[in-house]
């Protein structure tokens, strides 16, 4: 499976044809559903967390409880990734209530760009990313979630609205906001940069 | 309909990011919002280019085996009659026979028969009574003891005294509601509308009452787990639910939902209070049980406006100060004032306390509606003594400022910055020293690369730009005393 590749989602009709294999208990559509997932379950953790080990356990444990209620799922009621997201956040809210949330103890940028597989990623966009992972944390966290859902994870507007229990115009909005003041402070930061570069006091 | 501005974003991302259209396509369809939706669009569709992290791959296949195993386990665990509620007492465990277990068919003289079937039906009804009362609390709805055991939850509910404790009664109702939905499915019973109507009912008083200052995190902590169930139960029976209460199951789905929000909320505000609390608890504070507040912030945490400007400080009339942004002639809402104000409230329970940072200068930021220098809008910045007009942050202009504590834990030093930045990279920067008032000017542009003079700008910036630089460096000003 390629780890980075944008493109894992299967189509709606593959996607359904896995989760009703799985809801019967099928342990290859079960396997095949884990394969799809469980990377984009665990940067959605690692957005939330900052702590890669904490973003694996609570991932797994998502996975358990998936096993629990796949037999209940029904596609009438919402897709597929929107029940899952919706499954991980009440599991992670359930996990940092129970454990208390870890120390980090590396900047989240350092400890995520670790996680990044080098040989596919220019220079430049590392860099990008790592300064896109700095910056969020000064976002609100709704806007940081919706944000990550959309673009880390891969979730539709919809699909982020029903993950997060909100309503489409809502997420809407977060989206909006959290680009524009992304926007904000990537330009105030490449200016702090060069403040720092070329005139540091006298 | 006037579409709004953050439908068209979402509708051109959205359309990006498939491959549906390409960024200069939705350009077009939208000219009139061009100039604002272009770089928002970009970084949208950058931020969708961006590399993703992976977990550990060894991580995930030892998760993916343990995973595959609990499924195995499960498959073979659910070939037996599944349980959801413990040791839920079904009839045919109960024996009948020693109530009805007289030899009655041995002839005997009917006194012996009627005071032999006076003392079975006194072991019966006491038993039976017993019986009632010791399983109606397991009993479902639809079970003829469930009458039984709502009667003895009112009951104590009545006699249940003290806030909390009434509270805490009405958290273990709404408990034993979901309860008895998962009981309902684990019998594959249909569920109708008054079960949904009940958990609704019990759930509903508990999150509008949710108050943080009002409800111990304890509580509030139960009511998150019972919301978070609540959401996950109903997923699960939605295939049982009766046709006609298709209404209630969606009421209750939105009642969990909403109030799992809510309790997430209240839950965050409780435990940073506690927090708070112990913090202050363990600091040598001046005075025990007084709240910190750090200046720019009010007791709550809002962000409130720094020291006014005084007369003397402020360069230009007064015309503008005080004026909201809804003046501004540009379409971007966002008042500067706000934008360069830190925003304390809007750190999460997480991050660190606010007296990691250090505090924020006294200051202002206010928009000038007359001022149009360089065909741009101005806003006027003030901090103590020192006062300096600086450009809106639109088309490339950014500004950076003592004021402007961006969140990423670092900020400048004394010094205001003024930059233009062109496909990210700043081509142009202003920087003035808050205590002398001194400005420096950096170009790289026109051939030149870089420290210019004030005489200089005129040649080397374009007229637009130049009017922006010089109008900045005329209006610096350090009240002295």
């Amino acid at each position: 499976m390629q780890l980075t590749s944008r493109s894992e989602a299967p189509t709606d009709g593959q996607e359904r044809d896995i989760v009703q294999r799985a809801r019967s208990g099928d342990q290859q559509a079960l396997g095949e559903l884990y394969d799809l997932y469980f990377p984009r379950i665990y940067r959605y953790m690692l957005a939330r967390t900052g702590n890669p080990a904490e973003a694996e356990d609570v991932t797994e444990e998502v996975f358990i409880k998936v096993l629990g209620g796949i037999g209940g799922f029904q596609w009438r009621q919402a897709p597929f990734a929107a029940w899952l997201f919706r499954i991980a956040r009440n599991q992670l809210v359930s996990h940092t209530r129970k454990n208390g949330a870890r120390r980090q103890d590396t900047p989240l940028a350092d400890s995520v760009a670790d996680r990044v597989p080098d040989p596919l990623i220019r220079v430049e966009d590392r860099l990008f990313f790592e300064q896109i992972m700095d910056i969020a944390r000064a976002l609100p966290q709704a806007q940081r979630e919706v944000l990550w859902l959309r673009f880390a994870v891969g979730l539709s507007v919809s699909d982020a609205a029903r993950a997060l229990g909100k309503q489409e115009g809502n997420v809407k909005v977060l989206q909006h906001k959290a680009i524009a003041r992304l926007q904000k402070l990537l330009a105030q930061s490449e200016l702090e940069r060069t403040v720092d570069r070329i005139a540091q006091p006298r | 309909m006037k579409q709004r501005f953050e439908e068209i974003l979402a509708e051109c991302l959205e359309a990006v990011t498939t491959g549906q259209r390409t960024v200069e396509e939705c350009l077009a369809l939208y000219p009139h919002w061009r100039d604002r939706l272009e770089p928002l669009l970009r970084l949208g569709c950058r931020l969708g280019q961006a590399p993703l992290p992976e977990p550990d791959s060894a991580f995930q296949e030892a998760a993916r085996e343990r995973f595959l195993a609990a499924a195995q386990g499960r498959a073979e665990a659910s070939r037996q009659p599944r349980r959801f509620l413990p040791a839920l007492p079904v009839l045919s465990r109960w024996s009948w026979r020693p109530v009805f277990n007289l030899q009655m068919g041995r002839p005997a003289g009917w006194r012996r028969v009627a005071a032999a079937m006076t003392v079975a039906f006194l072991i019966g009804f006491v038993g039976f009574s017993s019986f009632v009362m010791a399983t109606a609390g397991d009993s479902l709805p639809g079970d003829w003891r469930y009458p039984v055991k709502r009667l003895a939850e009112r009951t104590r509910l009545t006699f249940t005294f003290g806030e909390d404790a009434r509270r805490d009664y009405r958290i273990d109702l709404a408990e034993e509601r979901l309860h008895e939905v998962q009981g309902l499915a684990s019998h594959e019973q249909r569920i109708g509308e008054s079960v949904l109507r009940q958990l609704v009912e019990t759930t509903e008083p508990l999150v509008r009452a949710l108050e943080p200052d009002s409800v111990p995190s304890g509580q509030i902590e139960r009511i998150t787990d019972l919301t978070a169930a609540q959401q996950d139960t109903l997923d699960r029976v939605a295939p049982l639910v009766e046709d006609k209460a298709v209404d209630e199951l969606e009421e209750a789905r939105v009642v969990s939902s909403e109030g799992h929000e809510r309790a997430v909320e209240a839950l965050a505000v409780a435990l940073s209070q506690e927090e708070s609390a112990r913090e202050a608890a363990g600091l040598t504070t001046p005075q025990a049980g007084t709240p910190t507040v750090q200046p720019g912030t009010s007791p709550t945490g809002e962000p409130t406006r720094g020291a006014s400007p005084t007369a003397a400080a402020t360069p230009t009339p007064a015309q503008g100060v005080g004026t909201s942004a809804s003046g501004s002639p540009t379409p971007e809402p966002t008042p500067a004032s706000v934008e360069a104000t830190p925003v304390p409230g809007e750190s999460t329970p997480g991050a660190p306390s606010p007296t990691a940072t250090p505090a924020a200068p006294e200051g202002q930021m206010t928009f000038l509606p007359d001022d149009t220098a360089g065909g741009v809008a101005w806003n006027l910045l003030v901090i103590g003594d020192f006062s300096v007009v600086v450009p809106a942050e639109e088309g490339g202009w950014v500004v950076s400022s003592p004021l402007s504590t961006n969140e990423l834990g670092r900020h400048l030093q004394g010094l205001v910055a003024v930059g233009y930045l062109e496909n990210g990279r700043a081509t142009l920067a202003v920087i003035v020293t808050v205590a002398d008032g001194t400005a420096r000017i950096f170009v790289e542009e026109g051939g030149v690369s870089g420290e210019i003079g004030a005489d200089q700008v005129r040649d080397v910036l374009s007229g637009p730009k130049a009017d922006i630089v010089l109008h900045i460096l005329e209006s610096i000003t350090v009240a002295s005393h």
